[in-house]
């Protein structure tokens, strides 16, 4: 996929959900899909192209690996990440999310954290999901969701 | 390695100017952005912290392979 072909998948003015996955690839910066979740959260996220949603739920799942590392260094990057990183917003779990994750997950047996963040999706009124888990097109569609995922592995962004 | 300290005077409308010293030494730039906290309890120490503009990258080595951790991590909420 080209960077018009990016632009396309993620219009401009759009607020996109990052999955959990799309972050660590981000604050991972050598994997293959890392470059992708760059040219998302720095090259549309960071300048105010699209504004970020995070689920509350991925706030746990970015800190339980710094914090069990016991990492002082580590807490505070991602703490600063979620905090000040500009355009990006946290979303709580409430009870609407909370039930909305219920039908999704009685729908499609897909697992709680799955389900609650994709429910964020839909409570934020976000249509884009930017994700690397290859389950979350067929949930999304079984759920019949009102929304798009964006595979991070679908974006070979700097691939020759 | 020691420790760089310089002196800033606060002047009308809270503007303080970071000493030349402090920034060739933390390679600040034009535009940088800072958290600036304070305990109450210990008023004296005002932290004044870089925020970084890319986190690109910033953890290498912590969490992968990140799908496996993720993996992980969702499990827990799996029955036992």
């Amino acid at each position: 996929m080209t960077d018009a072909a990016l632009d396309a998948a993620i219009p401009a003015g759009l607020t996109v959900l990052l999955d959990t996955s799309a972050v660590l690839a981000y604050l991972s910066g050598s994997e293959s899909a890392s470059q992708a979740a760059a040219a998302v959260i720095d090259g549309y996220v960071a300048v105010g192209r699209n504004a970020a949603v995070l689920s509350a739920i991925s706030v746990t799942e970015l800190l339980v690996r710094p914090v069990r590392a016991g990492s002082a260094t580590a807490i505070r990057l991602v703490d600063d990440f979620l905090d000040h990183f500009p355009n990006l917003r946290v979303e709580s779990v409430s009870v609407d999310i909370a039930r909305a994750a219920a039908r999704i997950r009685a729908a499609t047996s897909a697992p709680t954290p799955d389900a609650l963040i994709l429910a964020t999706a839909v409570g934020a009124s976000v249509r884009i999901v930017v994700g690397n888990d290859t389950d979350w097109p067929r949930i999304v569609e079984r759920a019949s969701l009102p929304i798009e995922v964006v595979l991070l592995s679908e974006l070979p962004i700097g691939a020759p | 390695m020691t420790d760089v300290v310089a002196t800033a005077r606060l002047r009308p409308r809270n503007q303080l100017t970071l000493p030349d010293p402090i920034v060739q030494a933390a390679g600040l730039e034009e535009g940088a952005t800072f958290v600036v906290e304070l305990d109450p309890g210990d008023p004296d120490i005002v932290r004044l912290r870089r925020v970084r503009t890319s986190y690109a990258g910033a953890l290498k080595g912590l969490y992968e392979p990140t799908s496996t951790y993720l993996e992980g991590e969702r499990s827990g909420w799996d029955p036992r």
